[in-house]
């Protein structure tokens, strides 16, 4: 496909002056989504049909005369971003048939900017973890190494070229973990930046929309033709929205960044990961600026803290699958006996497991040992990063401390999760944070060593942009 | 900085006490899976119960750190209503919203008996 070292803008624009064709692209586009499912496991939802009524749907617009800005630009979501024409399934039993009503929020943003939707991409069940395995529909392979996690469907469709986007959510940070282990980039943005109406969340004080690409300049695309107040999401905030995707990299200096003083104290950090992590402070200390070294003792406690806090919410929001105005039903005569095997046969162990616990800290003598003070901490957690960024431009952590985990390890934990030890954090705070890959210095190719983690101040999205374009064009950290 | 012996035992009797804390039960378990209206088989409960005893390990801070006095925060950012305009809009036709459910007829759900 032609497009492929195109930006999203060069791609439209081409399509929109003629000199790409629109059928070329859709064609390639299907050809990559079928390869990529029977490779990888990508998809939940792929039909080559969805794509060819998608592009007759733009190809109607464009005879109008109308020149969408993001014309033709292929683009995928994780299948708990509700469509209208396509079911959502949340990779579970229990919406395994389900077709919403609507199509609202950043999913329909993205068609209205002309955007050509592929498909429904795998992950795991309801969005809880980044292993990728928790899937009713499989395991997502990754397409550096298929003996990999990928994390979910959407890093690995945008990782093999299959699509240039992808819309995911991020709960405890699942969305730049996959986009790490897939060698990509992601970003989530500020909480309530992005309209969360449309999607299927589990944990609605922590989990929102953000995108993943493989070029900043496509991430800060699709953040500029997404954001924004949405009258029928509470969450979403009355914010500007920068003209994020004509930023110059231009101007950085003098940037302060700050590293947590304890970043190496994580009991789950793997040696390749904090050698590749080091030598990323050593060539930002030395191409771009200085990197201080901060007390933060809270925010070790992240990852832990927000399992508490996910589990609980994820018990009340998923209550209501109980098998009546929709998704899976399980047999019984009696009603109770109904929604117990309904919820039992509809819900994979891990999920199950998952909501039992929330159950079990949201009730009695573990309510003020455990989720109430799991609140307190995530006061304390969200003043320190604040603090810091009061005299701090970023923050930066490796993005999980270990590298891309192998299929089938039994590293699926959600009782805390320790991929999330650097990535809870942002979440619990609500501020933006982007996931730029990382090798092995020397190394071209292959499994991505890291990830580095730039955390920013609320609604200072831009920054982050702007010093992964910096990082991308330049490649300072070597 | 030296400890004392004093220090060493009073330090023991904390964690002690703060592992007793920290056990659960098979019943909690139990009772949670009922009130999530799940059924766990022996192996998840039994596989469950070491998550949650391993997770409540590495929650010592949470009983640690003073935190009684700090508020809670529910919402990364205080939230405000966005009303629209009060004006009605069409609704989804009742077919429609009911297309989903596994078993409904003429604007129904179907469901079990509720009384034995």
């Amino acid at each position: 496909m032609s497009g492929h070292k195109l930006t999203v803008y060069e791609l439209a624009g081409g399509i929109n002056e003629g000199a790409i064709a629109l059928a070329e692209i859709s064609e390639a586009v299907s050809r990559l989504c079928t390869t990529a499912q029977k490779k990888y496991n990508c998809f939940v939802n792929f039909e080559a049909g969805v794509i060819t009524r998608e592009r007759e749907r733009i190809a109607a617009r464009m005879e109008e005369g109308e020149k969408p800005p993001l014309a033709g630009v292929p683009f995928a979501l994780a299948d708990n971003v509700c469509t209208s024409e396509i079911k959502t399934t949340c990779a579970s039993r229990m919406l395994a048939s389900y077709q919403p009503l609507t199509e609202e929020g950043a999913a329909r943003r993205l068609k209205d900017k002309g955007a050509l939707l592929a498909g429904k991409t795998n992950m795991d069940e309801f969005s809880i973890g980044a292993s990728g395995e928790n899937s009713f529909f499989g395991a997502v392979k990754n397409p550096r190494d298929t003996k990999h996690s990928a994390g979910s469907g959407a890093a690995a469709a945008v990782s093999c070229g299959a699509v240039a986007l992808a819309l995911a959510t991020d709960r405890w940070g699942e969305l730049r973990q996959a986009a790490s282990y897939c060698g990509v980039m992601g970003i989530k943005p500020t909480y309530g930046r992005i309209s969360r109406q449309g999607l299927i969340d589990s944990a609605p004080s922590l989990e929102q929309a953000g995108i993943i690409a493989a070029k900043t300049l496509d991430l800060a695309a699709a953040l500029e033709a997404v954001s924004g107040p949405d009258p029928q999401d509470p969450t979403s905030a009355h914010a500007d929205v920068p003209a994020y995707a004509t930023l110059p990299a231009e101007n950085l200096h003098p940037l302060k960044v700050a590293v947590p003083e304890n970043w190496a104290a994580s009991p789950y950090l793997e040696e390749e990961v904090r050698d590749v992590f080091t030598a990323v402070l050593q060539g930002l200390a030395k191409n771009i600026c200085p990197v201080e070294t901060v007390a933060m003792p809270y925010s070790q406690y992240s990852h832990t803290t927000a399992a508490i806090i996910s589990a609980v919410e994820a018990f009340s929001n998923l209550s209501n699958y109980d098998g009546i105005r929709f998704g899976f039903r399980g047999e019984s005569k009696h009603l109770q006996d109904m929604y117990r095997q309904t919820r039992t046969e509809g819900f994979g162990s891990a999920l199950k497991q998952f909501l039992t616990f929330g159950a079990l800290v949201s009730a009695g003598k573990y309510y003020d040992q455990y989720f109430l003070k799991a609140q307190k901490m995530r006061t304390l957690i969200k003043q320190e990063l604040e603090d810091c960024l009061q005299q701090y431009d970023l923050i930066v952590v490796p993005t999980t401390p270990f590298t891309v985990p192998l299929l089938g390890n039994g590293n699926v934990s959600l009782l805390p999760d320790p991929a999330a030890y650097y990535t809870a954090a942002a979440n619990l705070a609500g501020l933006p944070a982007l996931t730029f890959p990382l090798q092995t210095p020397g190394q071209t190719g292959g499994m991505p060593a890291a990830g580095l983690q730039l955390i920013g101040k609320s609604w200072d999205e831009k920054l982050l942009l702007q010093v992964a374009l910096l990082l991308e064009k330049e490649n300072p950290l070597n | 900085m030296k400890m004392h012996l004093y220090d060493i035992i009073s330090h023991v009797i904390k964690w002690e006490r703060m592992c007793i804390k920290l056990k659960v039960s098979i019943d909690d378990i139990r009772q949670a899976s009922w009130d999530a209206r799940i059924n766990l088989t022996p192996e998840e409960e039994a596989g469950l119960e070491q998550q949650i005893i391993k997770t409540f390990k590495q929650l010592v801070f949470l009983q640690e750190k003073g935190l009684d006095k700090i508020e809670a925060t529910y919402y990364p950012y205080a939230q405000e209503n966005i009303l629209r305009e009060d004006v009605a809009l069409p609704s989804l036709p009742l077919e429609t919203v009911m297309s989903n459910a596994p078993d409904a007829d003429a604007g129904f759900f179907h469901v079990p008996k509720i009384v034995e």
